[in-house]
């Protein structure tokens, strides 16, 4: 499993106009600072390096008080996510400890200011097909994104245009077996992927996590927000979503 | 695209191919790798992994020394959970079919979230295998 970061920033003077001051740096050098930060995120937040702090949390080596003031603010965040969605989304659960499902999102967030304090007005950051989205591409229209099949992930279902905005999906692209829950005699997952829509990558990925693990109720608690939209597929081919998400399909 | 647009791809380790008996695995932000190679024969059970919505497990068949199949023997299930959920007016929603399409796009949103957890089981399965 890879998360490939990319990122793209048009010629900031052709789009955005020329610069305020001539201190604000190049594009290159903006794109650089931008990864040195996801390693930093890396080094500190992931639970495969037996060294990060997640790690050393997980083994109750470091208490959570007394870890980096970024730690403290991702663990704030997880238990207001927690509480927003009903405990769907919850760090701690079957005594382990893992906030990757807060992080990426919350790390993008993070880049995409750096990028602002540059001065960058057109970018876009996607970590692991989560991305904000901002002003225009270097064609000066909004940003074509593109949906991943969850029957096949060389391919595209959906294009959406985005500007100002976050977007990310929740899923799998490897179909569970058919368990059927003992309690319930229930159905098995149907639920392929959820693309969620929002203000920006942060609340997007926090609700797309939370709304997936909902199964099919998941689309209706995000109706709920406003400002958010949600494309929902199932294993069995059907797409369903919030008529606003249709504003976002490109042509 | 412009010659000055700034466009940069960190390097991602990818799954190499399950039947070539070598894997990559990557953090979250796909930095960590290991490669599996020389495995001892068996059936490995990795680790139940949590996905936030219940947990992955994944069992790894190796005949000689290379990784043949993978079962999963856990997926989450959010049936057990329901009940937890508000409840609201059922909005109104659209449905299509779905359908795979040629489109020209600057970026690509998919999911990786499960994945992720089959992965770290799978890596903990051929631990044990020797990788």
């Amino acid at each position: 499993m890879g998360m490939p970061i990319t990122v793209v920033i048009p010629d900031r003077e052709r789009m955005d106009g020329p610069p305020p001051g001539a201190w604000f740096p190049t594009a290159d050098a903006a794109a650089d600072a931008v990864f040195g930060y996801f390693r930093e995120v890396d080094a500190r937040f992931s639970p495969y390096l037996p060294e990060s702090e997640t790690s050393r949390i997980d083994r109750g080596e470091l208490l959570p008080q007394e870890s980096s003031s970024e730690m403290r603010e991702v663990l704030r965040l997880s238990e207001e996510t927690r509480t927003l969605t009903n405990g769907y989304f919850d760090v701690r659960c079957g005594g382990r400890f893992d906030p990757s499902g807060l992080v990426k999102g919350w790390a993008i967030a993070r880049a995409a200011k750096i990028l602002d304090r540059d001065g960058f007005i057109s970018f876009c950051i996607e970590a692991g097909g989560d991305i904000e989205a901002r002003g225009a591409s270097d064609e000066g229209a909004p940003w074509r994104i593109g949906i991943r099949s969850p029957f096949d992930p060389s391919k595209l279902i959906r294009s959406i245009s985005l500007h100002n905005r976050g977007v990310a999906t929740s899923g799998t692209y490897i179909r569970g077996p058919h368990i059927y829950n003992p309690l319930t005699g229930g159905r098995p997952q149907e639920i392929a992927s959820l693309t969620v829509i929002g203000p920006n990558v942060y609340e997007a990925d926090r609700l797309a996590t939370a709304a997936f693990a909902m199964g099919q109720a998941g689309i209706q608690f995000l109706a709920g927000f406003p400002d958010f939209e949600t494309y929902m597929v199932e294993w069995s081919g059907t797409a369903t979503f919030t008529p606003g998400f249709a504003r976002y399909f490109t042509s | 695209m412009n010659n000055r647009t700034r466009k940069k791809i960190a390097a991602a380790a990818m799954a190499a191919g399950l039947g070539a008996g070598a894997m990559a695995f990557a953090g979250p932000l796909g930095i960590a790798r290991t490669v599996a190679y020389g495995l001892s024969d068996g059936r490995f059970s990795g680790k139940r992994e949590y996905a936030y919505y219940g947990f992955v497990r994944v069992e790894a068949l190796v005949k000689s020394g290379k990784l043949a199949d993978v079962r999963v023997l856990e997926y989450p299930n959010d049936n057990g959970r329901s009940h937890y959920i508000n409840s609201v007016a059922l909005p109104y929603l659209v449905q299509e079919a779905v359908d795979a399409q040629s489109f020209r796009v600057d970026v690509i949103s998919g999911a990786t979230f499960t994945s992720e957890a089959y992965m770290k089981s799978l890596q903990e399965a051929l631990r044990q295998a020797g990788a």
